[in-house]
């Protein structure tokens, strides 16, 4: 039976289950040797975005972002914590839940700072560390943050054993709005396209609009900014509110192509080999051989396995796109 | 500060010496059979990881923008030259087609002006800016005399 994904603010019951869940991956060692099983999306997280595509790259385009990758990576990357939280919540039909940012979006700047989310019984507040809610420092730990070499800003990871840290509506304050998503999912209308060359943070379609970058941040991109703190690095993933954020991503994208009857994803398989690691039968970066991957996947997933996910998971609505 | 890559991305080695390099430039070297337990292994002895393209930040940084525009192709080359507190500060910086700015530091992030990048990563990250105290600062706050 497919999952149901809902919005975390109507369903109380997954936002509860959602905050056992990761609290008990924080607990949950996959093998000897290993971080914690949630602190393992959080260095693959960081190593896909140390990872150009090519190598050579020098428009930023990396193994999980700023690329045609980085709306089925992000999806690889939720459906295995989905399956992650299944196995440590012992529910099958447990759905990750989202957060419809773009409701909170049509408030005002200061009650978007107090909107339901960052209750006390949800998601907890701001601060450094933060202090409230169920990630207050006393009971989740930020084990690895963003570092940087020696007379370098390139990002390292480094240890560190501390609260999670938030600075809500520091950097932007504002969230999107619906106008911005429903402007999104109906860009190059009526020419749709997933991507465009030169498939990067300057392409034209609904990745890189979704991702954020013309004239940014904003969709994705300004969740992350917005948030501050620990939203702010590659090592983004120690929040969780990260995989809310982008199940709300993803969930755009579902909407997306629902709406538009399922446009090509692109680059296709005969594109320049420039772009491998986007194109539809490319393999997405992964960061181990075993262990982390559920069954069905098994580690080996390509653009082209995660277009129809409706065997895995649905969404409980897409019905504020349009 | 020893830095050592997670071999996840690229092979890394360590030149005789210490200095590290990357293995496509000076040759093949050996993968690690569990990577993901090597950056735990460092991680937990207190040793920072570094992947990927992080490990190359020698020098400046060039960005390209590559545009068509009514049949032309049209390829636009940046690079950046850095000091903070007179010290070469590497990294990579990406320009985009509208002219900002943007990092993997602040990976969400783009500014107008690559001014308010390293602003930003000064606020963002104070402790990799701070400055060593001078031999007098120092004497000055311990009172001491040489």
């Amino acid at each position: 039976m497919a999952a149901i994904r809902n919005n975390i603010i109507y369903d109380t019951n997954a936002r509860d289950k959602y905050i056992q869940g990761v609290k008990l991956l924080k607990n949950d060692f996959l093998r000897t040797g290993w971080p914690n099983t949630y602190d393992i999306f959080v260095i693959w997280h960081y190593n896909a975005m140390m990872t150009l595509t090519p190598q050579s790259s020098t428009s930023g385009r990396n193994a999980a972002h700023s690329g045609p990758a980085f709306l089925p990576w992000h999806r690889w990357m939720l459906v295995l914590l989905e399956y992650h939280l299944q196995r440590v919540l012992n529910d099958p039909n447990f759905g990750l839940p989202y957060w419809d940012w773009a409701a909170d979006g049509e408030l005002s700047p200061d009650q978007q700072l107090t909107a339901q989310i960052w209750a006390d019984n949800c998601m907890g507040g701001s601060g450094s560390p933060v202090t409230t809610g169920p990630f207050a420092e006393e009971s989740w730990q930020v084990n690895i943050e963003q570092g940087f070499a020696p007379g370098s800003f390139s990002p390292i990871l480094v240890p560190t054993n501390r609260g999670l840290e938030r600075s809500l509506g520091s950097d932007v304050n504002t969230l999107p709005t619906r106008s911005d998503v429903r402007t999104t999912v109906h860009l190059n209308e009526p020419n749709i396209v997933y991507d465009a060359f030169p498939w990067n943070r300057n392409s034209d379609g609904l990745r890189n609009g979704l991702e954020g970058w013309p004239n940014g941040p904003t969709m994705h991109n300004r969740i992350h900014v917005w948030m501050g703190g620990d939203m702010a690095p590659s090592t983004s993933p120690n929040d969780p509110v990260f995989y809310l954020n982008h199940c709300n991503v993803d969930r755009i994208w579902a909407g997306w192509q629902e709406i538009h009857s399922n446009p090509s994803y692109v680059p296709d398989a005969q594109a320049s080999t420039r772009l491998r690691g986007h194109r539809l039968n490319d393999r997405l970066y992964r960061i181990t051989a075993s262990a982390l991957f559920d069954p069905i996947y098994r580690g080996r997933v390509r653009p082209i396995d995660l277009l129809d996910i409706s065997a895995r998971y649905t969404y409980d609505t897409f019905s504020d796109l349009v | 500060m020893c830095i050592e890559s997670l071999q996840m991305t690229t092979t890394h080695r360590k030149r005789k010496g210490g200095r590290s390099s990357h293995a496509h430039h000076h040759g093949p070297s050996k993968r690690s059979k569990d990577p993901l337990s090597d950056a735990y292994k460092r991680l937990n002895a207190g040793q920072p990881v570094v992947a990927g393209h992080a490990a190359r930040h020698e020098g400046p940084f060039e960005s390209v923008r590559e545009v068509e525009y009514k049949g032309h192709s049209i390829i636009i080359r940046t690079r950046y030259e850095i000091r903070v507190d007179g010290k070469p500060l590497g990294g990579h910086i990406y320009v985009d087609n509208s002219g900002r700015v943007s990092s993997h530091a602040m990976p969400t992030y783009s500014f107008v002006s690559t001014v308010d990048l390293v602003k930003k990563l000064i606020d963002a990250f104070p402790a990799n800016f701070a400055k060593v105290p001078t031999q007098i600062s120092r004497q000055k706050k311990t009172g001491r005399k040489r």
